[in-house]
């Protein structure tokens, strides 16, 4: 009760004071006469404007004004930019992007990828808060809660421009958030993205590239995803049924697998891999462990991280893989599978996997089902490289943590 | 550190900072007097390099008079001793001034560049030795390299200090 007077009172202040709510989110600014369209006499005049009362407060012309009309017309020929998400929801934009908060850690990733202005991001997920290692430069963001417990009232006071949500993924607590926000403060807009899937990811990253007028980082950065993905699926499209590996992929739990519909079981088939569990009902089905003895994978692959919370950007002590695949290997009965006799029990950690990172992952597996094909596709140094040029980080993933095993 | 070898230090930083300094400010002036009788008609021109959307405002001398510039009228406005142009996409902006030849030959400007949300002292003729080296003018939007080149000789002075006093 007293967080939702509280948040009653927040929203009552915003809505209260245009000042503070910021801009009139409607127009483009300079629009002189409110076609929509900023016409390069209208800016010449919207300069002159701002040149005369020299910028002060309370002048008719304000410098963020003329700084946000010259990226309109600049960036979006004058005229609003018109987007839609991955949740098929259409959204104008008459504005840059000053004030962003971001609730998916995929999509923080992406927009870092794209050199979107830190100090322009207000607010960030927990989770992502959590990720001090991969994330350091937001430390001093304001967190704002998960989509499943989110801070709305830290939200509408931070008067963000633009919130960041999943958009297929836990639709249920996104679409409440979404609804929250934009009947509080309608002039908030909502993008609703997943930045993790292989299928969508590239489409992401243009439509992200264009709402923050990154257009050319993100083109640097889908050439760079897509050399990597497009060469696993060249060398993939010439396997037949017959010729992809068979494997078994196991979730963090013992025994819980993917099936079709799962992003693991799109990834194990972009690399070359035929996931034995795929026709299964569920998409994360917990089976039985004769199942696994009788299907015979010649490759087993298990997922750590989360609930087997060991490597990654955490740290490079080895011994927690190392145990666990002894472990794996030693399971009653699995003496006799292909994968435990030829050595291909492998480990990988979930960032690498599950998020946008996931064609990192994906190069793993490729070069596990099909050593030979992928001999030099030296995924270790592509990860390094993605850390270097597209995260501008100095962790090492060589030296520094160990995301696969062995 | 002596005093010397601080001031070796402190020369070789400003030597290595010139560049960038000079590099920062898109909005250089040139000033000829293109006419000696009695009065001065000055023609000043504005050369505008990497600021592609932006404002520029020049300071006229005390009794100067704005006569003219090949600049779009609608992106132009006198008033109050100052010229301000709007800039799209002009890479120089030309204009004349008649001067009283009993008045002072100092001209000083600002510009802000609205696209890299950047600004400060426009460099050239006219300008005093202060505004060349100045940081920008108005608040800035955004920390400019020139101001933080500033802070660091500031730093490396106070260090030097520190370091001498160290000794004693």
């Amino acid at each position: 009760m007293k967080r939702r007077i509280l948040l009653a009172l927040v929203l009552a202040a915003v809505l209260a004071a245009p000042a503070l709510a910021g801009p009139d989110a409607a127009a483009i600014p300079g629009d002189a006469d409110g076609d929509m369209h900023l016409t390069r006499a209208e800016l010449a005049g919207a300069i002159l404007g701002y040149l005369r009362d020299g910028g002060s407060a309370g002048a008719a012309t304000g410098r963020q004004d003329v700084q946000d009309a010259a990226c309109v017309y600049s960036c979006w020929g004058g005229t609003p930019l018109e987007v839609t998400d991955s949740a098929g929801r259409e959204t104008v934009m008459v504005r840059p992007l000053r004030r962003v908060v971001v609730f998916n850690g995929e999509t923080l990733e992406t927009l870092r990828s794209l050199d979107f202005e830190t100090e322009r991001i207000v607010g960030i997920d927990k989770y992502s808060m959590e990720k001090s290692a991969f994330f350091p430069e937001f430390q001093d963001a304001e967190n704002v809660g998960s989509i499943w417990s989110p801070d709305l009232e830290r939200v509408v006071s931070l008067r963000p421009d633009a919130v960041f949500l999943y958009a297929t993924i836990s639709t249920g607590a996104c679409d409440e958030i979404q609804a929250k926000l934009q009947s509080s403060d309608p002039s908030i807009r909502i993008f609703r993205f997943d930045c993790y899937k292989p299928a969508s990811y590239m489409d992401e990253v243009e439509t992200v590239g264009a709402i923050t007028g990154r257009e050319e980082e993100a083109a640097r950065f889908a050439a760079f995803y897509t050399g990597i993905m497009d060469r696993i699926a060249g060398e993939v499209a010439a396997l037949s049924e017959g010729d992809r590996v068979p494997v078994y992929f196991e979730y963090y739990d013992e025994y819980k697998t993917v099936a079709t519909g799962s992003g693991y079981d799109e990834k194990i088939r972009l690399a070359g891999g035929r996931n034995l569990f795929a026709d299964e009902p569920a998409e994360y089905p917990n089976i039985e462990p004769e199942a696994v003895i009788a299907a015979n994978p010649s490759v087993v692959i298990k997922l750590v991280g989360k609930k087997l919370e060991f490597g990654g950007y955490r740290g490079g002590d080895a011994a927690p893989f190392a145990a666990l695949q002894h472990q794996i290997m030693a399971r009653p009965g699995w003496w006799s599978l292909d994968a435990v006799q030829q050595q291909r029990v492998y480990l990988i950690h979930s960032d690498l996997l599950g998020g946008a990172q996931h064609f990192i992952g994906t190069a793993y597996l490729a070069e596990w089902f099909s050593p030979e094909r992928f001999a030099g596709l030296d995924p270790g140094t592509l990860h390094r490289q993605y850390l270097r040029e597209f995260q501008h980080l100095a962790f090492d993933p060589l030296t520094d943590g160990i995301f696969v095993y062995p | 550190m002596n005093l010397p070898a601080c001031g070796i230090v402190i020369l070789c930083t400003l030597l290595l900072a010139a560049p960038a300094l000079a590099g920062e400010a898109p909005v250089t002036r040139t000033i000829a007097d293109i006419d000696g009788d009695g009065e001065s008609l000055l023609m000043v021109v504005l050369s505008i390099d990497g600021m592609e959307i932006g404002g520029i405002i020049e300071t006229l001398p005390g009794g100067s008079t704005f006569e003219g510039t090949d600049h779009p009228p609608a992106q132009v406005a006198v008033s109050d001793g100052r010229a301000m142009f709007s800039v799209i996409g002009e890479g120089e902006i030309r204009y004349t001034i008649t001067m009283p030849s009993a008045a002072g030959t100092g001209i000083s400007g600002t510009w802000e560049d609205f696209l890299n949300e950047t600004n400060g002292m426009v460099t050239g003729d006219g300008a005093t030795a202060a505004e060349e080296q100045a940081s920008p003018a108005p608040p800035p939007a955004s920390s400019a390299p020139g101001a933080l080149v500033a802070v660091a000789v500031v730093g490396l002075l106070l260090l030097c200090l520190h370091a001498g006093g160290g000794r004693r």
